[in-house]
């Protein structure tokens, strides 16, 4: 990269301790808020998209709970980032993932997201190589852009990490 | 004390305070975005409201900034090509057709006659494409969720035949220099067929269910108008110029590739105003259908890449220039070569980043709420105008 | 029609060239003086600013300002050189509203200074940013007169700028 002379600050990782401190209660509240996700809607280019088409009709995430998206961070507990973070954009990311309450949750989407994807080049001047620099990431979903199907699996994986189990069979499990 | 009533001379960065300055008194700075529902993106506007009023507007840029540019300088000209698919990527091929042309002409490459067909056809498919995700995303921003739903069940059908033939979803590369990468499917005829028959029909219903809706007269119909004089000082093309009254379409006005032998109009409105504009993609919808339905019928046989197009580039020195329409206007790709490997400088001009110009000048004056929907008639793509 | 009236635009020299499309396309060098008048000139007769944009070349930078015509495929090139240490030119803004983001953009990217310009304040690049990506290092620089084959700028023939200014329709060859 190339010597631009600009500093980025990560998010701070401190997240809040849980209300309630029993395990099964806690356990019934993770099922409920894995299956009933609601991931901020931030779009920044192409990836974008193909997170528009994973909540219209064909691929409905509405079938798995996570259809709600909120363009504000206080009601979002996924942050979906969907596209190629700037430098210029980057304090904005940072500060919107400190804003939502905890627990929270992040999918990197796109190669762009994972680790500037096609834009990182030597002398690259204008992209963050990697949201992972910024904030902590739980699932990457690789692709340019990722199908809806990858970001569905993605969301599956997210569930998978919050309850500890998965939910939903694999594609030849569904078959047989 | 409760309220800290000390003015914070470090509120807001660097574009808030240099905004401010200017601010009348007791007026309100209010930030819109860069990440704000209805900027479609990474768009920033400033606003300064006097009550519910926009008194002044200014868009601020680069959020997605890409070098893009930059990136063709560091690449091959053939390792560039990709690229052009996440300019724009809801209308992908008129970029791949604007680099791919501006390359052909500077080393005089010719391209069959099938190519051009096809690149005619693949190319329409994706206006259609694009202009149903601005209809879906538009109603979207004035609160109408369902036409969205509508527009990506017809969508995916499109994606999905694209995909036959370019092997992706969305940002393609499927122009090459010299022709197109694979030749299109009789299965893809076939269902490109089907497709247009029924898509002729769903128009019908898009007019039943949203264009005749009053909800959305009222707050398009004499919202956002932009006179003809302001439109051509800011250089703003396609269908916000069309939408004021003048013809102006690169495919009538410089016609490139075969689009000289389709009967087609270019649909044009007088009312300036959002609704007109509207009515331009709407229009613009069926006329896609039919240029591709006399593509279908004209298609000549033979191959798809000229056979003695280069896939090792270093072109001569120079320069070359190609535009194209797109979907949002004028899209012009320019290219200058040293006769390296590489080229010496790459310039993209998008249409979006002429049209969002406008914005400052006609959000003057306007409520808030119609300053989302002007912007959102402006049918802008983000990456397209940061580049 | 032959382009006559773009002898008020003082050209220092004027040629055809076939790389801008179809249609006619005329390259018009000028200097950084007569920009503003040009302009205006262009403005008159109807032309838009389709964009502009620099060139790093070891002469310093070239300038190009693309004008199209909005009924006819009809383009005029205005060209304007300047050198790497002083790199100031007149801003278009005024007289085409178009040409303030783009040459705000060149700023950003060139660090060439448009004088009377509304606003230079950074347009993409944020504005803690020093940097002048599109600026190439010196190894990389070529003189213009290797990336641009001089009959784009230059009349091949002494004919042609006689034909381009005369008042009567000629036929072009
Ligand atoms: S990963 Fe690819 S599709 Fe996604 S934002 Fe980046 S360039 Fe666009």
């Amino acid at each position: 990269m190339a010597e631009t002379g600009f500093s980025l600050r990560p998010a701070a990782l401190d997240q809040d301790p849980p209300l309630l401190n029993f395990a099964l209660p806690n356990k019934v509240v993770d099922l409920c808020r894995s299956m009933s996700l609601w991931p901020m809607t931030f779009g920044l280019a192409c990836c974008a998209i193909e997170m528009m088409a994973v909540g219209m009709a064909r691929f409905d995430v509405a079938r798995y709970g996570a259809e709600v998206f909120r363009p504000s961070p206080r009601q979002s507990d996924l942050m979906i980032v969907a596209g190629t973070v700037s430098l210029k954009m980057a304090p904005a990311l940072v500060r919107l993932y400190e804003q939502m309450p905890s627990p929270k949750w992040v999918i990197a989407m796109g190669n762009c997201a994972i680790s500037g994807g096609p834009f990182a080049y030597e002398d690259q001047y204008a992209i963050v190589e990697g949201v992972d620099k910024l904030v902590p990431v739980d699932v990457f979903v690789p692709g340019c852009p990722p199908r809806p199907e990858g970001l569905l699996e993605g969301i599956f994986k997210i569930q998978e990490k919050v309850t500890g189990r998965r939910w939903w069979p694999l594609p030849q499990e569904a078959a047989a | 004390m409760l309220f800290d009533t000390q003015p914070h001379q470090q509120d807001g960065d660097f574009y808030t305070r240099s905004f401010q300055a200017e601010a009348k008194e007791g007026n309100l700075i209010l930030n819109m975005g860069p990440q704000h529902p209805s900027t479609h993106g990474v768009l920033r506007i400033i606003v300064e409201l006097e009550g519910e009023y926009v008194r002044r507007a200014e868009p601020v840029l680069g959020y997605i900034h890409r070098m893009q540019e930059k990136m063709g300088e560091v690449k091959t000209w053939q390792q560039y090509l990709p690229n052009m698919g996440r300019v724009d990527y809801l209308h992908a091929l008129a970029w791949n057709w604007g680099y791919v042309g501006a390359v052909e002409r500077l080393i005089g490459q010719e391209v069959p006659e099938r190519a051009e067909f096809i690149r005619v056809i693949t190319c329409e498919l994706n206006r259609i494409n694009s202009h149903l995700l601005w209809w879906g995303a538009y109603l979207l921003d004035l609160g109408a969720f369902t036409p969205i739903m509508y527009a990506f069940t017809d969508r995916e059908e499109i994606m999905d035949m694209l995909q036959i033939v370019t092997g992706s979803r969305l940002t393609y590369c499927y122009y090459r220099i010299g022709g197109v990468s694979t030749d299109i499917t009789p299965e893809f005829i076939d269902q490109l067929k089907r497709f247009c028959t029924h898509f002729k029909a769903r128009l019908p219903l898009f007019r039943d269910l949203v264009t005749d809706n009053m909800i959305l007269r009222y707050r398009t119909e004499d919202i956002g108008q932009m006179s003809l004089d302001v439109i051509q000082r800011f250089g703003a093309t396609g269908p916000v110029i069309r939408g004021s009254g003048m013809p102006y379409d690169v495919r009538r006005v410089e016609p490139y590739s075969v689009y000289d032998r389709f009967d087609f109009d270019i649909p044009v409105f007088h009312e300036t105003d959002a609704f007109a504009r509207y009515m331009v993609r709407m229009h613009e919808m069926e006329q896609s259908v039919r240029i591709i339905e006399q593509a279908l019928e004209q298609l000549p046989d033979g191959p798809v890449m000229h056979p003695k197009a280069p896939l090792q580039l270093a072109p001569p020195p120079g320069e070359a220039y190609f535009s194209v329409e797109s979907a949002r206007g004028k899209v012009g790709v320019y290219v200058v070569s040293d006769g390296g490997p590489k080229p010496y400088r790459v310039k993209l001009r998008a249409p979006s980043f002429s049209n969002l110009h406008l914005f400052a000048e006609v959000s003057k004056g306007v409520l808030l709420s119609d300053a989302v929907s002007i912007l959102g008639s402006l049918d802008l793509v983000i990456p397209e105008i940061d580049r | 029609m032959n382009p006559h009236w773009l002898k008020t635009c003082d050209p220092l020299s004027l040629a055809e060239t076939s790389v801008w499309g179809k249609g006619q396309s005329v390259s018009v060098l000028i200097t950084s003086d007569s920009l503003l008048k040009a302009g205006q000139v262009m403005k008159d007769n109807g032309l838009f600013l389709d964009f502009m944009t620099a060139l790093d070349v070891q002469e310093g930078f070239f300038l190009s300002y693309l004008f199209c015509s909005w009924k006819a495929p009809f383009r005029v090139l205005l060209r304007v050189q300047l050198s790497h240490d002083k790199p100031r030119v007149p801003s278009l803004a005024g007289i085409h509203s178009g040409a303030d983001w783009h040459e705000r953009e060149c700023h950003d990217f060139f660090g060439i200074l448009f004088t009377d310009h509304p606003n230079l304040d950074p347009l993409l690049l944020p504005p803690e940013m020093e940097l002048r990506p599109l600026l190439k290092k010196s190894a990389q620089r070529k003189p213009l007169t290797v990336i641009m084959p001089l009959e784009q700028i230059v009349p091949a023939s002494a004919g042609v700028q006689d034909r381009l200014l005369s008042a009567t329709r000629t036929e072009t060859a």
